[in-house]
C-alpha cells in the first residue's frame, strides 16, 4: 500500500493521458481557456452538453454561453480574485439554441510561477434533476392545495361555502383565470335546483352564459361520462352548435383552454361539474387533470356527507313535530283551514275588484280614445303660430296619455289586457334586462341574477313580463332607500296538490319561477293582503299610484300563473312569479324561418275600415288618408262585406272587434277572408274579453291595436300587418 | 337598382358567358363573389372573398359556400349542405331576404346577407349559381340599438315613477345615439365601396 503510494506520482501522467481522463467525463463539460476567456480546450462532455465541437470553440470567447453578457467578465473577476468564480446554477446558451440548466464554476489555471494562464471552466447539465425537483414542487403544492381543501370540507356543514371552497382549490389547482361549480341541490320540498359558485369571475360575467347542460360540450361533465380537456374549446368540434346569436354575448369570459370534471356521488349519481376557462389556450396539462380528479373525489365525500346530515336533520325535525301532540296539529289544521277561507275570500274580492274596474276602464277607454283621437288632430291641424294654443293641446294630449297609461294598467289588473304570448325563454330575457334593471335603478341598488340551468320554455308576453320584472324592481329599490341588493332568480318548479289547492284558480303542475328578491324593509301581514289591489299604496302621494303590484297580479293571472308575496318586515321581500311551462317547446323558429322572402309594396293600398264609433271611424280614415292609403269605410259587418264584393283592390281589413248588426269583426274577418284570401286584418279594441281574444290571449297570427291610439302608431301597426310576409 | 343588384348583373353576366374579362372585373369589386357549378362546387370566387371568410376558398374543393362555418341568427350551427346557396341550387330558385351569421377561423363573426341566384344559359339549361356576400353587421347592429331603444320607450309606459321615466329616456336617447353612430358609419362604408 505505501509502496502504491510512493509509486503515484501525478507529474509522471502525460498531458495525453490527461487529455483521456479529462474525455471520459461525458457528464461534465470540461473547458480551458486563455486569460482573456477565449477557449483554449473543449472537452467530449461540453460537445454533448452544449452542442458545439471543440473545433468549433477553439479561439472563440466563452460569452456564447451565457445569456447574460457580464456573466463571463464577472466569473472571470472572481476567479482571479478568490480562486472560483460562478457557482450558481442557471441556464446556459446551447449551439441548437435552446438552453440546459447548469451549475458549474470557473477556476484559475496558474503557472510555474504563479501567474494565472488560464482558466478551467467545469459546468454539469443539471437540466432533468431542475425538471424532477419542479415536478416534485409542484405536486407538493398541489398536494398541499388537496389537503388544505380536504380539511376545511372536512369542516364545513354549508353547502354553500363547502362548493366555494371546492371552486377556489379548484382555481389554483389547476392554474386557471376562472372556475365554476355548477351543482344540484335539493330544496326542503326535495325538488333539485340548479346553481353555481364562481371563482375568478365576478357573478355578472357568468351570469351571460347560456346556462350549461343540454350542450354537446357540457353534457359529458352532466352525465359523468368522464374528464373534458382541451387545449382550445374554441376549436372542440362540439364547440359552437350551440352559440348564441353572432357570436359571444357582449362581455362573455374568454374561454381558451378548458377542462371539465364531473362530480360524483358514492352511488353514482352526478353531483355537478367543475369547470375552469384560461383565455390562453393549452393551459391545462395531465398534471391539473389528476390534481381536479382527486379535487371532485374530495368534493363528492364532503358534499354526500352534508346532504346525509340535511336529512338526517330533516327525520329528526320531523319526528320532533310528530312528538310535539295531537293538540298542536289540530290547532294548525284549523289555523290552516282559516287561511284557506281567508286567502278564498281575498281572491273573491280581487275578483270582483277586478270586475268592477274592468268595465270601468273600458268605457274610460273608449272616450280616451275620442279625445286622444281628436286633440291628436287638432295639434297637428293648429297653425305653428299659434304655440299658445298649440301648447294647450299638447298638454292636454299627454294628459290624456297618462289617463290611457293608468286605464290600460286598470285592464291588465282586471286581465283584459290584450297579451302577444310567444314562447319565451326567461333566462335570456332576464339576462338582457337586469343590465337594463341596474342603470334604471342607480348605483346604491346592486343586481343579481342567479339562472337555473335547462329553465323550460315558458309562452309568455315578454313585453308585458318585462313590465311586471321591472315593477317588481322599482318597488324592491324603494324599499331599500339606503340601497342594497335586489337578486333575480329563475328556477324550475312544480306546484303540487297541497300547495294548490290553498289557492283558488292555481292548478298544480310545472311552472317557471322568477323571484325578485330585495334587502330591504318588507312588508307586515296587513300590506301584504293588500299589496295587490289596485290604488293601494304606502307610499306618499306623488310617489306611489298602487297599480304597480295591480298590474303584475293581472298580468300573471291572464297568463295561466301564480304569483305570490313573502316578506318579513325588516329583512325583505321576494316576490315570485310563476308561468306555466310551455308544452310543445320549439315552435317559435318556424315563424322565424318564414319570413324568408321580401317584395317590394306597390302604390295605391288600399284599406277598409270597419267602426262603428263614427267619432273613432272619422278619425282612423283621416289618419289613414293623410299616411297616403286609399281608404274605404263601413259601419258595420254586413256592409263592409257588400262594399268588399264591389272592390277591385283591398289590401287590409282594419276592423273593430265589436260590432253592431249582429256580426263582431272576427265573423268579418273570415268571410272576408272567405273572399279573398290574402286579404291582410288588423283589428282593434279597446277591450279584450270576447271573441277573438280566445281565453285572454290573442290566437296565434291575429293582429291587434288598442284603443286609444294615436296617428303614428296607427300608421307603424298598419304598415306592419301590410308588410307582414309579403 | 340597388348597388347589390348592379353587382349581381355583372356576376350573372360574367359567369353565364364565362368571358375572362368579364371575371376580372368581378376580382376588382369589394364584395365578396362566387359562383359555382351546378353541384355547388366553387368554380370561381374573388379576392375579396378571402377577406370577408378569413380564408382562402378552394376552387373545385369547397361546396356551396364560401364561408369557414356558418350559423342562423338565432345561433344554431348551420351546414353548408343546407345554406341558403344550397336551397337556390337544390330548387333552382334565388332566395332572397335572408341573413346569417359567418365566423372566420379567428372566431370573428359577421352577419351577412347573402344573394343566392342561379344561372341558366341561352337554352335556358341551369349552369350554376352565383353568390354574393353582403356584410350587414352593422346594420343588425343598428337595428339592435334601436330594438333596445323602443324597449325603453316601451317599459315607460308600463311603470309610473319619474325616476324611472328620465333613466329610461336617457338610455333610449343613448341607444338612438349609437344607432344612429353605426348607420352613420356603415353608410360611410358603403359611399367607400361603390
Ligand atoms: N318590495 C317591497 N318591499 C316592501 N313593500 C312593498 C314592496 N313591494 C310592494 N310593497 C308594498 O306594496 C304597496 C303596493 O305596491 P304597488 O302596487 O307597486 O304600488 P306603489 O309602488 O305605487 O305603492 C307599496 O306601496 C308597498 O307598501
Ligand atoms: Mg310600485
Amino acid at each position: 500500500m505505501s509502496d502504491a503510494m510512493a509509486r503515484f506520482r501525478p507529474e509522471a501522467i502525460s498531458a495525453s493521458e490527461w487529455r483521456q481522463i479529462v474525455q471520459s467525463a461525458t457528464e461534465t463539460a470540461i473547458i480551458s481557456t486563455d486569460p482573456t476567456g477565449k477557449v483554449t480546450s473543449w472537452s467530449e462532455g461540453a460537445h454533448r452538453i452544449l452542442g458545439w465541437t471543440e473545433q468549433e470553440m477553439l479561439g472563440r470567447s466563452l460569452e456564447c454561453l451565457f445569456p447574460d453578457p457580464n456573466q463571463l467578465s464577472r466569473e472571470l473577476r472572481d476567479a482571479t480574485s478568490t480562486g472560483r468564480g460562478g457557482g450558481q446554477e442557471g441556464w446556459r446558451q446551447c449551439k441548437s439554441g435552446g438552453r440546459v440548466w447548469a451549475a458549474g464554476e470557473m477556476h484559475p489555471i496558474r503557472g510555474d510561477d504563479g501567474a494565472i494562464t488560464g482558466f478551467v471552466k467545469i459546468l454539469r447539465d443539471r437540466t432533468a434533476n431542475r425538471a424532477a425537483e419542479e415536478t416534485i414542487a409542484e405536486e407538493r403544492r398541489a398536494l398541499e392545495i388537496l389537503n388544505r381543501a380536504g380539511s376545511a370540507l372536512a369542516a364545513e356543514t354549508d353547502l354553500h361555502r363547502l362548493v366555494q371552497i371546492v371552486t377556489d382549490a379548484g382555481v389554483e389547482l389547476s392554474g386557471a383565470e376562472f372556475g365554476a361549480f355548477f351543482y344540484n341541490v335539493l330544496d326542503n320540498k326535495g325538488e333539485s335546483y340548479m346553481l353555481y359558485t364562481l371563482s375568478g369571475a365576478p357573478i355578472e360575467a357568468f351570469s351571460k352564459f347560456p346556462m350549461p347542460r343540454n350542450t354537446a360540450v357540457f353534457a359529458p361533465t352532466f352525465t359523468g361520462e368522464g374528464i373534458v380537456r382541451s387545449d382550445d374549446i374554441t376549436k372542440d368540434p362540439r364547440y359552437g352548435k350551440n352559440a348564441p346569436r353572432k357570436g359571444m354575448p357582449e362581455g362573455h369570459l374568454p374561454v381558451r383552454s378548458y377542462l371539465a370534471v364531473p362530480v360524483m356521488s358514492r352511488t353514482g349519481e352526478v353531483l355537478g361539474g367543475l369547470f375552469f376557462g384560461h383565455a390562453t389556450p393549452g393551459m391545462f396539462d395531465e398534471r391539473s387533470e389528476r390534481g381536479l380528479e382527486g379535487l371532485a373525489a374530495e368534493a363528492a365525500v364532503a358534499i354526500d356527507n352534508v346532504r346525509l346530515a340535511q336529512e338526517q336533520k330533516r327525520a329528526e325535525d320531523a319526528l320532533r313535530e310528530l312528538n310535539a301532540g295531537l293538540e298542536q296539529q289540530v290547532a294548525e289544521r284549523t289555523a290552516e283551514l282559516r287561511a284557506n277561507e281567508e286567502a278564498l275570500r281575498q281572491s273573491q274580492k280581487m275578483e270582483a275588484v277586478g270586475q268592477l274596474t274592468g268595465g270601468v276602464a273600458h268605457d274610460f277607454n273608449n272616450l280616451l280614445q275620442v279625445i286622444i283621437g281628436n286633440l291628436d288632430t287638432i295639434e297637428r291641424a293648429l297653425p305653428e303660430e299659434s304655440a299658445r294654443l298649440r301648447r294647450a293641446a299638447n298638454q292636454a294630449l299627454k294628459g290624456a296619455r297618462r289617463a290611457a297609461s293608468l286605464t290600460q294598467r286598470l285592464l291588465a289588473f282586471s286581465r283584459r289586457q290584450p297579451l302577444d304570448p310567444k314562447p319565451a325563454n326567461v333566462n335570456a330575457l332576464v339576462t338582457s334586462l337586469s343590465e337594463l334593471v341596474h342603470r334604471t335603478l342607480g348605483e346604491t341598488v346592486a343586481v343579481e341574477t342567479v339562472l337555473a340551468a335547462g329553465l323550460w320554455q315558458v309562452e309568455v308576453d315578454p313585453n308585458e313580463l318585462e313590465a311586471a320584472i321591472l315593477n317588481l324592481a322599482v318597488n324592491a329599490r324603494d324599499a331599500m332607500p339606503e340601497g342594497g341588493r335586489l337578486t333575480i332568480e329563475t328556477a324550475n318548479s312544480h306546484i303540487d296538490e297541497a300547495y294548490a289547492s290553498n289557492y283558488a284558480e292555481v292548478t298544480p303542475g310545472q311552472y317557471v319561477c322568477i323571484s325578485v328578491s330585495d334587502t330591504g324593509k318588507g312588508m307586515d301581514d296587513g300590506t301584504v293582503a293588500r299589496a295587490f289591489e289596485p290604488f293601494f299604496t304606502t307610499k306618499p302621494v306623488g310617489r306611489g299610484t298602487g297599480l304597480g303590484l295591480s298590474q303584475v297580479y293581472g298580468f300573471v293571472k291572464q297568463s295561466g300563473g301564480h304569483v305570490k308575496i313573502y316578506s318579513e318586515v325588516g329583512h325583505g321581500t321576494t316576490v315570485k312569479i310563476y308561468l306555466p311551462r310551455l308544452a310543445s317547446d320549439g315552435l317559435a323558429e318556424e315563424d322565424a324561418a318564414a319570413d324568408a322572402l321580401a317584395a317590394d309594396a306597390e302604390s295605391e293600398e288600399t284599406i277598409l275600415v270597419v267602426e262603428d264609433d263614427d267619432d273613432v271611424r272619422t278619425y282612423s280614415v283621416d289618419v289613414l288618408r293623410e299616411l297616403g292609403y286609399r281608404v274605404i269605410e263601413a259601419h258595420d259587418g254586413p256592409s263592409a262585406l257588400r262594399l268588399l264584393e264591389r272592390q277591385t283592390r283591398v289590401d287590409l281589413l282594419f276592423t273593430d272587434v265589436v260590432l253592431p248588426s249582429g256580426m263582431t269583426g272576427a265573423q268579418v274577418a273570415e268571410q272576408a277572408r272567405a273572399l279573398r284570401p290574402d286579404l291582410k286584418v288588423l283589428f282593434t279594441t279597446g277591450y279584450a274579453r270576447n271573441a277573438i281574444i280566445h281565453q285572454g290571449r290573442l290566437e296565434k297570427g291575429v293582429k291587434l291595436i288598442t284603443k286609444p291610439f294615436a296617428s303614428n302608431d296607427l300608421a307603424a301597426k298598419v304598415r306592419d300587418v301590410l308588410d307582414e310576409g309579403a | 337598382m340597388t348597388p347589390m343588384d348592379a353587382i349581381l348583373e355583372r356576376a350573372l353576366g360574367a359567369a353565364s358567358v364565362g368571358a375572362q374579362a368579364l371575371m376580372e372585373a368581378l376580382d376588382q369589386l369589394p364584395a365578396a363573389i362566387y359562383v359555382t357549378d351546378e353541384d355547388g362546387l366553387i368554380t370561381y370566387f374573388n379576392p375579396a372573398c378571402i377577406d370577408f371568410t378569413g380564408r382562402r376558398p378552394e376552387v373545385g374543393r369547397d361546396r356551396w359556400c364560401v364561408t369557414w362555418r356558418l350559423y342562423t341568427n338565432a345561433g344554431e350551427f348551420l351546414p353548408h349542405d343546407q345554406c341558403p346557396m344550397a336551397v337556390a341550387i337544390n330548387t333552382q330558385r334565388p332566395i332572397r331576404g335572408v341573413t346569417a351569421v359567418a365566423e372566420r377561423p379567428d372566431g370573428t363573426r359577421v352577419v351577412f346577407r347573402p344573394y343566392p341566384t342561379p344561372i341558366f344559359d341561352a337554352q335556358g339549361k341551369f349552369k350554376g349559381a352565383v353568390n354574393i356576400l353582403e356584410d350587414v353587421t352593422d346594420e343588425v347592429r343598428a337595428e339592435d340599438f334601436r330594438a333596445q331603444a323602443r324597449r325603453c320607450h316601451r317599459l315607460v309606459n308600463g311603470i309610473d315613477d319619474p325616476e324611472v321615466h328620465e333613466a329610461l329616456n336617457r338610455m333610449a336617447e343613448e341607444y338612438e345615439a349609437k344607432a344612429a353612430a353605426v348607420e352613420e358609419e356603415w353608410k360611410s362604408k358603403a359611399r367607400l365601396a361603390f
